[in-house]
Formats: structure tokens, C-alpha cells, sequence
């Protein structure tokens, strides 16, 4: 489970990428939800934008990579692979300025579909 | 397969030409004039709301270019980022000094070297001197200092016949983030 997450904790994109094997269905949502506080404490003393895995609920961990506009982009994941994470986030964030960039994106209306077939790339790429 | 924006790379530097932005820019404040009723604080604040979402952008982009994975987090930091990264996208070359009110620790100046794009090409009527176009780029630094969390309001006023921004943070970020 992968989101991003913008200013005031609006979601602003949301994709199952298959890190988590386990069938958990909502529970994603509460344990990225309840990881968000310690994001945000974590970001306000660090200079680095990926501050790794910032929580873990049973055998389910949450990775988070905050920009420097302070977008959060977080991941849950059961298997520990902090290089590919990442590169991952790494990659996404590249795809996120891009749209950025566009002068007609709106960040309510979402992204498209080609950056969503980039993320998946990427997913694909580096994740599993 | 259409190209889509996906496909171009965001770190190579373009450069656009003075007088394309110059005649871009003269349109704006045109526009914006049209629309203030002759009215010089209204004419400021649509500058300013035009280059506010502009930060944000700016801001992602340059910490993306300069300075891979890491980004600011303290007020001397930021403002450093700003003078120099920063200036250098808008117009490569980096601002002049910045300084800190004796008055008011909230306070920053920055001041410009000489005059700057926006106000190069543009003459205020008579009756509405206090025209400062730099107020654009004075939303673009207001945008860019509130999405990266720094609470502050930015004008720009003239000094002579460049331009001083004035940075005024919030007290609270002052203590927060004055590490």
C-alpha cells in the first residue's frame, strides 16, 4: 500500500503495489494513519527528506519520505529492503515534480494515468 | 505513444530569454491593472497571489536540482537557501546580502544588487509610485517559505531603485525552528 499524502493530510494518490502479502484490507489505512504524527515530528528535526521506517504495527512496516514542500509519501511494507524503499521514493518524487511542474495540475483533481503507470514501473522496479 | 511531461528530464537547466519573460510579465501586470480599479494595494496583492502558488513549485524543484534527498529545516538555513539556490533559478545569479532587523527579530531583509527583472522595463503612472512589480516575486518567496512550514509574510518595497524584500516570520516559527 503506497500514498501520498499533501498539505493539511489530504490523500492526494493511492496504489496497491503488493508489499504487504498478508490480506489486511483496511487496516492499511488506520496504520498509516496512525503513523503520520511521528512523520511529522520526525521531518521537523531532520534534514534528510527519507527518515526510513517510522513505525511498525505487528509484522507491517511503515517507510515515509517527506519533500521539501512537505508532501509525505509513505509506504507499507512487511519485508525489510531500505535501499530499494529508497530508490523507490526516490523515483516517485522525480515523477511528482514533474506533474508538479505541469501549470494546469491540480492537486484535488489528482494525478493521471501516466503517473500512475510510472509508480507501478517503479514499484515493479524496485520493490518487489 | 504521445510524450507526456513524464518523459523530459527535470534536472537539465533552460534558460528563458529576458524579453519573452518581459513581455509575458508586461501583460500580467497589464492584466492585473485592468483589474484593480487604480487602486496601487490591490494591484500589489494580485502580484503577489499570481507568484504565491509559484513557491511551491520552485521550492521542489531546486531542493530536486541542488540538493538530492536533503532539505532545509532551520530559518538561517532556509534563507541561505533562498540567496543563493534559489536567486540562481529565478535569476541566475544570487541575491544580495541578507540581513536581520535590530528592531524586530522576526524581521528580514533581502536586498537586491541592482534592479530587478520585474521592475526594469516599468514605469509607475504618476499618482502610484509605490508600485513595486518585485511584489510577484515576493509570492513566489511567501509561497516557498509557507510549503516548506516557515509561517511568514513577504513585501517588497524599494530602497533607492533596487528592491529590499521584507521577510516577516511568524513569532512561533522564530522559536521553533531557530536551531
Amino acid at each position: 500500500m503506497f500514498l501520498i499524502i499533501g498539505k493539511n493530510d489530504v490523500p492526494l494518490y493511492e496504489a496497491n503495489l503488493g508489499t504487504v502479502r498478508k490480506e489486511i484490507g483496511h487496516l492499511n489505512q488506520f496504520i498509516i494513519h496512525a503513523a503520520l504524527d511521528i512523520v511529522d515530528e520526525e521531518a521537523a528535526n531532520s534534514p534528510n527528506m527519507y527518515l526510513k521506517t517510522v513505525d511498525k504495527f505487528n509484522e507491517i512496516y511503515v517507510s515515509a519520505y517527506v519533500t521539501a514542500g512537505n508532501i509525505r509519501l509513505m509506504l507499507v511494507h512487511d519485508s525489510r529492503n531500505e535501499d530499494g524503499i529508497r530508490n523507490f521514493f526516490i523515483e516517485v518524487h522525480e515523477n511528482l515534480i514533474k506533474a508538479l511542474m505541469n501549470p494546469m495540475f491540480d492537486l484535488i483533481r489528482g494525478f493521471s494515468q501516466p503517473f500512475d503507470t510510472r509508480v507501478k514501473n517503479a514499484a515493479k522496479r524496485f520493490l518487489i | 505513444m504521445k510524450k507526456s511531461i513524464y518523459d523530459r528530464p527535470v534536472k537539465t537547466k533552460r534558460e528563458v530569454s529576458k524579453s519573452a519573460f518581459n513581455f509575458l510579465f508586461s501583460e500580467i501586470v497589464q492584466y492585473s491593472q485592468s483589474r484593480s480599479n487604480r487602486d496601487a494595494q490591490i494591484l500589489t496583492n494580485q502580484l503577489e497571489e499570481l507568484g504565491y502558488p509559484l513557491g511551491l513549485k520552485f521550492l521542489e524543484l531546486t531542493c530536486l536540482r541542488e540538493k538530492s534527498s536533503t532539505k532545509e529545516h532551520t530559518i538561517i538555513n532556509m534563507l541561505r537557501f533562498i540567496r543563493d539556490p534559489f536567486w540562481r533559478t529565478l535569476f541566475n545569479k544570487p541575491a544580495g546580502d541578507i540581513e536581520q532587523s535590530t528592531v524586530d527579530d522576526c524581521m528580514f531583509m533581502i536586498y537586491e544588487d541592482e534592479p530587478s527583472l520585474c521592475n526594469q522595463f516599468s514605469s509607475a503612472p504618476r499618482g502610484q509610485e509605490r508600485i513595486n512589480c518585485s511584489a510577484f516575486v515576493a509570492g513566489i518567496i511567501e509561497g516557498l517559505l509557507n510549503a516548506s512550514g516557515f509561517a511568514a509574510r513577504v513585501t517588497a518595497h524599494f530602497s533607492n531603485d533596487s528592491t529590499v524584500f521584507l521577510v516577516k516570520f511568524a513569532p512561533e516559527t522564530i522559536k521553533n525552528r531557530n536551531v
